[in-house]
């Protein structure tokens, strides 16, 4: 007989609380590039986002066995790493956000390209400088505007899925999400009217 | 003219998650408002520039180093495994426990007589009601607090671990600031 196989990520859960460690290696190797993205961008140091991802990744093992399908998995993952980077943020494993400046800030993926090949260094670089200036303006949102938009837009989490990890309903995230995306229109209009 | 877009509403246009009628209602205004299709177009403009910050991406050491983690720090054991472990602590706190309760009642005194019946007190004692704060309250409140629903909640016993859910929410410092 065939092995049953599971279709969604809460039957993978399943999975691996009766003891199917495949399921973990499943569900590891769906989220394990969602989950560094939303970290690295909460805490802008790619060694830090990836040991807290990594954290992340033990905590939904440890927790397999009280683990119940009622809510969604991707909710419940992104809470978990949600409050694991906020920790990671507010218990000086890293400086303090606002406390640095943020060019001094990770040399990551922006900064990488510039010896890639491909367009010329002076695109590179000002492709890196709107970049930083994006990061900057999603940044200088309050924590709880830049999770939502974090979660919407790079993560692409519906409202069913963000409301619960934010702690509010659908309604309020939507106009949780327009008064940030209002904040970063105003902030980014420059960026949006002259593509590079 | 129709009425202008709801804020909650734009977004959901954007993202394609409103029904056909409120979609065909949107755009009615939309073709007739210059200044809400600005917005809208400017609005789509801002999600595709943001498309321009990326991500790191994972090491090709990450499965590994997770497996490595988890081989090296013991699983920690559920809160009352101890009992399953020691039957024998198990059985003696239980008998613990059936003493206490046999002395509590033995020594307690018999509470006095309350003067009135039920539906007298229930007269002069006012009724409290818990107060409710609206959903948007805290919808729109600044700390991510302690998740409310119990279905949310058999899943995040764990999440009991972490500091960020148990602190008090600032009462001058509410707007928005998680």
């Amino acid at each position: 007989m065939e092995p049953q196989v599971a279709k969604t990520d809460e039957e993978w859960m399943l999975r691996l609380q009766a003891g199917d460690d495949h399921a973990f290696d499943h569900l590891l190797g769906k989220y394990r590039a969602p989950v560094v993205h939303f970290v690295y961008r909460l805490v802008r140091e790619p060694a830090l986002a990836e040991e807290l991802a990594q954290e992340v990744f033990l905590r939904v093992f440890r927790a397999r066995r009280s683990y119940r399908p009622r809510a969604k998995f991707t909710t419940w993952l992104f809470r978990i790493a949600t409050n694991v980077a906020l920790n990671a943020l507010r218990d000086g494993r890293m400086r303090r956000w606002g406390e640095t400046s943020i060019d001094a800030e990770d040399t990551g993926p922006q900064v990488a390209q510039l010896s890639a090949p491909g367009p010329t260094a002076e695109q590179r670089l000002l492709e890196a400088e709107r970049a930083r200036q994006i990061r900057a303006a999603v940044e200088s949102l309050p924590e709880k505007q830049r999770l939502a938009v974090l979660l919407h837009k790079y993560q692409d989490l519906d409202y069913a899925e963000i409301a619960p990890i934010l702690g509010c309903s659908e309604s309020a995230l939507k106009s949780l999400l327009f008064r940030a995306y209002e904040a970063l229109r105003v902030k980014l209009r420059p960026l949006a009217g002259a593509q590079p | 003219m129709s009425k202008h877009l709801k804020e909650a509403e734009i977004i959901p246009y954007l993202d394609a998650r409103l029904s056909d009628a409120e979609r065909q209602r949107l755009d009615r205004h939309l073709a007739d408002c210059s200044a809400c299709r600005t917005q809208m177009a400017e609005f789509r403009a801002l999600l595709g520039v943001l498309e321009e910050w990326k991500a790191v991406e994972p090491s090709p050491a990450f499965d590994a180093a997770v497996r490595e983690r988890l081989r090296a720090q013991p699983e920690p054991l559920p809160r009352w495994a101890w009992l399953r472990l020691r039957p024998a602590w198990g059985a003696a706190l239980v008998v613990l426990v059936m003493v206490a309760i046999g002395l509590w009642q033995f020594t307690s005194p018999v509470p006095p007589q309350e003067q009135g019946s039920a539906p007298e007190r229930a007269q002069v004692e006012p009724t409290v009601v818990p107060d409710t704060a609206p959903e948007t309250a805290s919808a729109e409140g600044d700390s991510l607090e302690l998740l409310d629903d119990p279905v949310l909640l058999e899943n995040y016993e764990l999440l009991a671990e972490f500091d960020v859910l148990f602190e008090p929410v600032q009462a001058d410092n509410k707007k928005d600031q998680l």
